[in-house]
């Protein structure tokens, strides 16, 4: 007999908790919207015109008088190979840092219901555009694809091709995820996952030092994929099906490897017992000298100590320094980079900092002391750690940045570090009192939030870092200090006011009351 | 407890508290006093207004109308003066995840301004509450049991004025909950006053002297906890929750 299927009615279920009308509002214009995108962006790339001239004949000249005069389709092809290699690593990646892959519930909160295995790893895969990093290569693959891959066939054909690419790396990535999560249950298996980790960094670093990065993105596999999407749009079927063949193959093997890697990680027996990380005792420190010290200390700890916050951080950190470094990106681009970084550093706690004291909060709120005191400490570890992580960022860019910087790249790219923390830190401020969720990121899937909430906190934080981090790139050309000197002064005003605003309405006691009584809500 | 015409300057003064929810009246119209050294049980249904009457003492949420004075102190004027004189061992976890034991009592005794006896002491109730061994252990790796017993000695280690807990021996064992009878016995002695929030009818008897029992949020009665003891006592209690 056919067994009824789990992943509807969970998602039904979910739907049905968000109780928010404004929420779900905001849920249904951002999944309208970002389709809307894709195809807007097919759509315009596929039709541009394109002009005479092509590859090295272009100059800077060119383009002010429009981009009809250029034909950069060659260029674009050329590139789509690696961008395509990188879309698949991101794939096997992602999974990696989510312990598998997104949970639409808690996997506490189900633990008195029979849900099965397959239905876990589809709701993973269902929720997988809620990644906004997974969104935006996708933009980007379909827009390239569609402007470069031209032919009697239209865009269809090859884009075709490039989503059955997509469903092959995110189906076969979620495998490598959800082995990671059943080696890692075991001392050893942690032990082995971190030389392995270290072994792909030296791997990295050698092939950034010998400047082999170029000769090995020449002979990506990719290559193939793109021979075929090429043979596509020419509508020359034999040409294309046997990678499309292989592609659908590798999706089918893909999903059917990741449901029993994942029934196999969730049957292991965590080693929790008396060689566990809870198990073992924790140096003590020496007493803070003031209540604010003290307090800081403890949300320092809860950051470095929950196992989903450290490997974050460290994918956050290893990602965007080994891509950099293997760019030798310039001063402008370098710019971009604090956006990026600061937002997904911002996403693995700081949307929702009030939750690390858990069902402490309600202790912390019972102990003499200034309510202010917990929302600047809060305040400062999100600072800390996404401060942290850009600088260590922009330490890596600039090793390997394609010039020596002039004071205008170095204004810019400290206004948008500078800017784009500031901000980072008061919005997420503003979400953690204003929108409140219990979360005990524990679990390797845990995140602060629930994954619809936590697809508009990545879109809003996206939008204004993305915006500051523009702003700044493109006052690199302007050649006058006073440009990133006046915007980083306006931007650092509008986040102390913000903060201030934030500070207002967590010192009204009902404000601190509800946020207390939902993050330790048990 | 004791009667409303008790004067003011008892630890635990409280005078038609009302707490609301949007529209839920969790507590409604509630008098309740307990003078220094006594010990009184509040018990009721699930939603009868227990945990959110300790709740208002504790500092943590605000009363919607009423007076409540803890240690003569107006909580809802001064509520950080409030809290320093109150212990209060909250119904659900109460702890920080990933931080030990240890390093809730640090945090206690800087909050508190605790001088440097505070280690001593902390290593007393360690000890009486057999938490000494799991003192530099994260407590998501606890046990329900041992989180109840840490929140208790939490509630109790300045020594308050007003101890508030809250069903304190919930999932503990035999030793952990005479470690907790022992701790309300020396409150009371020093001359605290103790307010315990149970299920647990006869650990009620045993911990209090009087018993306020709880329905939607009202008082429905108050008498010698020994009254509920027994068969004729639990017979009682389960016509006063109907």
């Amino acid at each position: 007999m056919r067994r009824p299927g789990q992943v509807r009615p969970l998602l039904s279920l979910r739907w049905q908790m968000v109780r928010s009308r404004r929420l779900r509002v905001g849920l249904a214009v951002l999944g309208a919207g970002c389709l809307g995108l894709l195809v807007l962006a097919v759509v315009a790339t596929a039709n541009a015109r394109l002009g005479h001239l092509t590859g090295t004949s272009i100059s800077a000249g060119d383009l002010p008088g429009g981009t009809s005069s250029a034909d950069r389709t060659g260029e674009i092809a050329a590139l789509l190979p690696s961008a395509m290699l990188a879309f698949g690593l991101f794939c096997i990646i992602a999974p990696l840092s989510a312990g598998g892959g997104l949970e639409l519930i808690p996997e506490a909160e189900l633990v008195a219901y029979p849900v099965r295995v397959p239905t876990l790893v589809r709701i993973s895969l269902v929720l997988t555009p809620l990644n906004i990093a997974w969104y935006f290569q996708v933009l980007i693959l379909l827009s390239a694809t569609a402007y470069a891959v031209r032919g009697p066939g239209g865009p269809m054909p090859p884009i075709g091709v490039l989503l059955v690419f997509m469903a092959a790396c995110t189906a076969t990535g979620q495998a490598l995820g959800w082995a990671l999560v059943g080696v890692r249950r075991s001392r050893r298996g942690r032990i082995s996952t971190w030389v392995l980790l270290g072994a792909a960094l030296s791997a990295a670093a050698w092939v950034v030092l010998t400047d082999r990065g170029g000769s090995l993105l020449d002979s990506a596999p990719t290559r193939t994929v793109l021979s075929a999407q090429f043979r596509a749009v020419d509508l020359d079927a034999t040409g294309t099906a046997p990678v499309v063949g292989v592609l659908l193959l590798a999706t089918f093997v893909g999903y059917q490897v990741t449901v029993r890697i994942a029934g196999w990680a969730l049957r292991r027996p965590a080693d929790l017992g008396i060689d566990g990380p809870l198990a073992r005792p924790v140096r003590r420190r020496p007493p803070a000298a003031t209540s604010a010290r003290a307090l800081h200390q403890v949300d320092r700890a809860s950051v470095w100590r929950s196992a989903p916050l450290r490997r974050g951080l460290l994918v956050l950190l290893v990602l965007p320094v080994a891509a950099a470094a293997v760019a030798s990106l310039p001063w402008s681009s370098i710019a971009l980079l604090p956006p990026l970084v600061a937002s997904g550093a911002a996403l693995l706690f700081g949307v929702n900092a009030l939750s690390l004291d858990g069902s402490g909060a309600l202790w912390i709120s019972t102990l003499p002391h200034d309510p202010g005191l917990v929302l600047a400490s809060k305040a400062r570890v999100v600072a800390e750690v996404v401060g942290g992580s850009v600088v260590l960022v922009l330490c890596g860019a600039g090793l390997r940045a394609s010039s020596a910087p002039d004071s205008q790249d170095l204004l810019c790219v400290a206004g948008a570090a500078i800017s784009c923390v500031a901000l980072v830190v008061a919005t997420c401020m503003r979400l953690s009192v204003t929108r409140p969720h219990r979360a005990e990121l524990r679990g390797p899937r845990d995140t602060p939030a629930p994954p619809g909430t936590m697809a508009i906190y990545s879109a809003r934080l996206a939008v204004v870092t993305t915006t500051v981090g523009l702003v700044f790139s493109v006052s690199t050309f302007a050649h006058q200090w006073q440009v990133p000197v006046l915007v980083t002064t306006g931007l650092l005003c509008w986040a102390a006011f913000s903060w201030l605003g934030t500070r207002r309405l967590w010192d009204d006691v009902t404000t601190r009351a509800h946020v207390v009584a939902t993050v330790a809500a048990g | 407890m004791s009667s409303p015409s008790i004067p003011s300057g008892v630890p635990v003064d409280v005078r038609g508290l009302v707490v609301t929810f949007g529209q839920v009246h969790a507590v409604d119209g509630l008098d309740l006093l307990v003078p220094a050294g006594g010990a009184v049980a509040l018990v009721g249904r699930n939603g009868a207004g227990k945990s959110t009457t300790l709740r208002v003492l504790g500092g943590v949420l605000p009363p919607s109308s009423g007076a409540v004075h803890v240690g003569g102190i107006d909580a809802a004027r001064e509520p950080r003066r409030a809290r320093e004189v109150v212990g209060y061992c909250p119904d659900v976890g109460g702890l920080i995840p990933r931080a030990t034991p240890w390093e809730h009592l640090q945090l206690a005794a800087r909050l508190r301004g605790m001088g440097p006896q505070w280690e001593a002491r902390a290593r007393d109730l360690l000890d009486r509450f057999d938490l000494a061994g799991a003192a530099d252990r994260v407590t998501s790796g606890f046990s329900h049991g041992m989180g109840r017993r840490l929140s208790v000695l939490l509630a109790a280690f300045h020594e308050p004025a007003v101890l508030l807990l809250d069903e304190p021996f919930d999932g503990v064992d035999p030793l952990g909950v005479e470690a907790t009878l022992e701790e309300i016995r020396r409150a009371r002695m020093r001359g605290a006053a103790v307010l315990v929030s149970t299920h647990l009818l006869e650990l009620a008897v045993q911990a209090c002297d009087e018993a306020v029992v709880l329905r939607s949020g009202r008082m429905v009665a108050a008498s010698p906890a020994s009254e509920l003891s027994g068969e004729a006592g639990a017979a009682r209690y389960r016509e006063l929750l109907r």
